[in-house]
């Protein structure tokens, strides 16, 4: 495996008292497009914060291509951050090209990508119009913009959707898979669980500041303990509470949930040599959303 | 680093300069203090004017002499003498005299006298007093026998003041005043004026939620840097547009009025100039410094508005003890707010434009002034690393304790 575009290892933050991220580690490797999940509060923005050097780490080590940030690396890298503005005072194509430069764009091809971009997000006309003149969901595009102005090969997104319309949430996800398609390893922040489900490769959830959940999507799904199997069948559909908790069964139709440490081919191997009829036999995955609520709810 | 504080200077100078208001103030303030004063100074001459109208306007007015000063050649009409002082008061009680003076036996050690007039609005119920003070004065000079005498009594002569410090004769004139005058001029727009649009870039930064993107591309020290040569190029621009209306004011009002300056007589030492520079740019630095300090502790531009006229108010305290500071400016006062955190620019600039800090000051003044602007840009960059991504509330001085 290639080097780790971003690795976080062993990494600890406290605000006086209070821990906020305890000894979390994950490695984002290139191309990858990486979901960092959590619940409000549970760290994932001062973890980025910290990457990015915008706050001191108390322990720990946050790497971009094996050393720490410095602002010398930012035209190599987007930022979209949660809390996000505009100098609502500025003209569009200004603020632009104020952003290019300083990530190290010459002013002539700030300027150039700048009115493509606007061209391609149905803002062309409005490039010499003031920030504040313009819709929320305008000012979000005009904010992407910034963010990809230098074609990063590192993107870090913080709650990207948020706040937008369907619409505008669709060509933003568009935009990202672009990027994606670019080669470029995106990193992003959210609460929509479905975006991570269409965008993401890998992903880390955390809770109360610690890895909770880490890998591939399938690979995490599989390996959470609350599978379910369905079974289609006929017949009266036996009891086994030593193999699986059932959960429904009716309709010819069984929703089991498996004893701890039992898995789905034992359950089958059992029904097979008892006298119901099994016509279909299914191990469905949770879902990424009943996984969040699931290891939210948990007590700490 | 040097390019993106450039980049970032370029952006805010521009972004103000652009701003119609910036020349408007430029040009609108000394236009409303020269408005004022002109509009102050005419109705004031406005007043007296009616007042000497009043008075000239009088048709009888009573002398009493009971003193025996008054010279009787000078009671011309509309003055008319009278003996009984009853008499006189109640010519004016009923309104028959317009006003009676009574000159008492013992003017010479009581020197009172008494004046009673018809009322004739609150401004001008003194309007005769002038002229009975002018009788008596007249009638003791009528007394001397040289008309000269009277003369020189009655128009006091003019002084030629030569004054000589360190055995050299000394400029006293208002060409001396040339540099101390530009140093507080100078100082007050940077203090006022500059450090405000310095205030308004950090507030700005954090209500339009641009810290966190703009500290993910530039450094903290880049951004305050970067702000604080932006806010030194408006100061210049400032200064080199009142340099401008103050040559064409000084052009038009020299044609008005009586004013004269002699440039030949403007010597400035090379070392007098750069010891208040030097208290002028630590004393901006400061003041800057607390700005942003300000600025990033407070949540929005109002809280920040808000709190900051007590700093700006402190640093021009001393305006309010100029007189002692003109009086004395190597005294005890001066010496003393010379090091008091805030006032401490201000005083030091006056004191070095006029030389008047022996060397061993002017080592304490420029040590003191480098570790207050110090102290100030310490505190700053603290209250910035702590209150930039906080949008919400106000940074605590526990919080700000807990950093240091």
């Amino acid at each position: 495996m290639s080097d780790p575009v971003v690795r976080i290892k062993n990494f600890s933050k406290s605000f006086s008292t209070t821990q906020v991220v305890n000894d979390l580690s994950f490695d984002v490797y290139p191309g990858e497009t990486f979901a960092f999940l959590g619940a409000n509060g549970s760290g994932k923005t001062t973890t980025i914060r910290c990457l990015l050097d915008i706050m001191q780490p108390t322990s720990g080590e946050l790497l971009i291509h094996g050393r720490r940030y410095a602002v010398d690396m930012a035209k190599d890298i987007g930022y979209m951050p949660e809390e996000r503005g505009l100098y609502v005072d500025a003209n569009v194509l200004e603020t632009m090209v104020y952003f290019g430069t300083l990530k190290g764009v010459s002013v002539a091809d700030a300027k150039r990508w700048s009115l493509g971009y606007l061209e391609r997000v149905g803002l062309g006309a409005t490039a010499n119009q003031k920030i504040k003149t313009m819709s929320s969901g305008q000012q979000q595009k005009i904010q992407l913009g910034i963010t990809i102005i230098n074609s990063p090969s590192l993107l870090i997104l913080d709650e990207p959707t948020k706040g937008l319309d369907p619409l505008n949430r669709e060509l933003l996800l568009s935009s990202l898979n672009e990027m994606r398609q670019q080669g470029s390893t995106i990193i992003f922040i959210t609460h929509q669980m479905d975006e991570v489900e269409k965008l993401a490769d890998r992903l880390v959830m955390i809770k109360n500041g610690q890895r909770v959940l880490y890998g591939k999507l399938q690979d995490v799904r599989e390996s959470f303990g609350e599978n379910r199997v369905h079974v289609e069948f006929e017949g009266e559909f036996p009891v086994c509470e030593q193999l699986y908790h059932i959960v429904n069964a009716e309709n010819n139709l069984a929703e089991l949930v498996p004893a701890e440490g039992v898995k789905a081919p034992a359950i089958f191997k059992y029904l097979a040599g008892t006298d119901v009829q099994i016509t279909k036999f299914d191990l469905a995955l949770p879902s990424l959303q009943e996984m969040f609520v699931s290891i939210q709810q948990r007590p700490s | 680093m040097k390019n993106l504080l450039l980049l970032i200077a370029k952006r805010e100078y521009l972004k103000v300069v652009r701003k119609k208001s910036f020349w408007v103030m430029i040009l609108l303030l000394p236009t409303f203090y020269i408005a004022v004063s002109i509009i102050s100074g005419s109705s004031a001459g406005t007043v007296q004017k009616k007042i000497e109208e009043q008075a000239k306007g009088a048709k009888r007015i009573i002398v009493v002499d009971q003193s025996g000063y008054i010279a009787k050649e000078l009671i011309v009409s509309p003055l008319e003498a009278m003996s009984d002082g009853n008499a006189a008061i109640e010519e004016v009680r009923g309104g028959r005299a317009d006003a009676a003076f009574v000159y008492p036996a013992d003017i010479a050690t009581s020197r009172m006298m008494n004046s009673y007039v018809v009322d004739s609005g609150i401004i001008s119920r003194g309007r005769f007093d002038v002229i009975g003070q002018s009788l008596l004065k007249q009638s003791i000079l009528a007394k001397l026998a040289n008309p000269s005498d009277a003369a020189l009594v009655e128009i006091a002569p003019k002084v030629q003041t030569t004054v000589f410090a360190d055995g050299k004769k000394i400029i006293t004139s208002i060409e001396a005043f040339i540099l101390p005058i530009l140093a507080v001029v100078i100082y007050f727009l940077l203090t006022i004026t500059s450090v405000n649009y310095m205030l308004m870039a950090i507030s700005e930064e954090k209500e339009n939620r641009m810290i966190e993107t703009m500290r993910s591309m530039v450094t903290s020290r880049q951004l305050i840097w970067g702000k604080l040569l932006a806010m030194v190029g408006l100061a210049f621009t400032q200064l080199i547009a009142l340099a401008a209306y103050a040559i064409v004011a000084y052009q038009v009002s020299t044609k008005i009025l009586p004013i004269h300056i002699d440039w030949s007589l403007v010597h400035l030492g090379a070392w007098q100039v750069v010891l208040t520079i030097y208290f002028i740019v630590t004393g901006f630095i400061l003041m800057a410094a607390l700005m942003v300090g300000i600025g990033a502790a407070m949540p929005s531009y109002r809280d920040a508005q808000q709190a900051s006229p007590l700093f700006i108010i402190a640093s021009i305290l001393p305006i309010y003890f100029a007189t002692i500071l003109l009086a004395d400016p190597s005294g005890l006062v001066a010496r003393i707010t010379s090091y008091v955190p805030f006032m401490s620019p201000l005083v030091l600039t006056f004191r070095a434009s006029v030389g008047a800090m022996p060397w061993w000051e002017q080592g304490i003044g420029i040590v003191v002034a480098a570790l207050y602007a110090f102290l100030g840009l310490f505190a700053a960059f603290k209250l910035f690393d702590i209150g930039a991504l906080e949008v919400s509330k106000k940074v605590s001085i526990k919080q700000l304790w807990r950093k240091v």
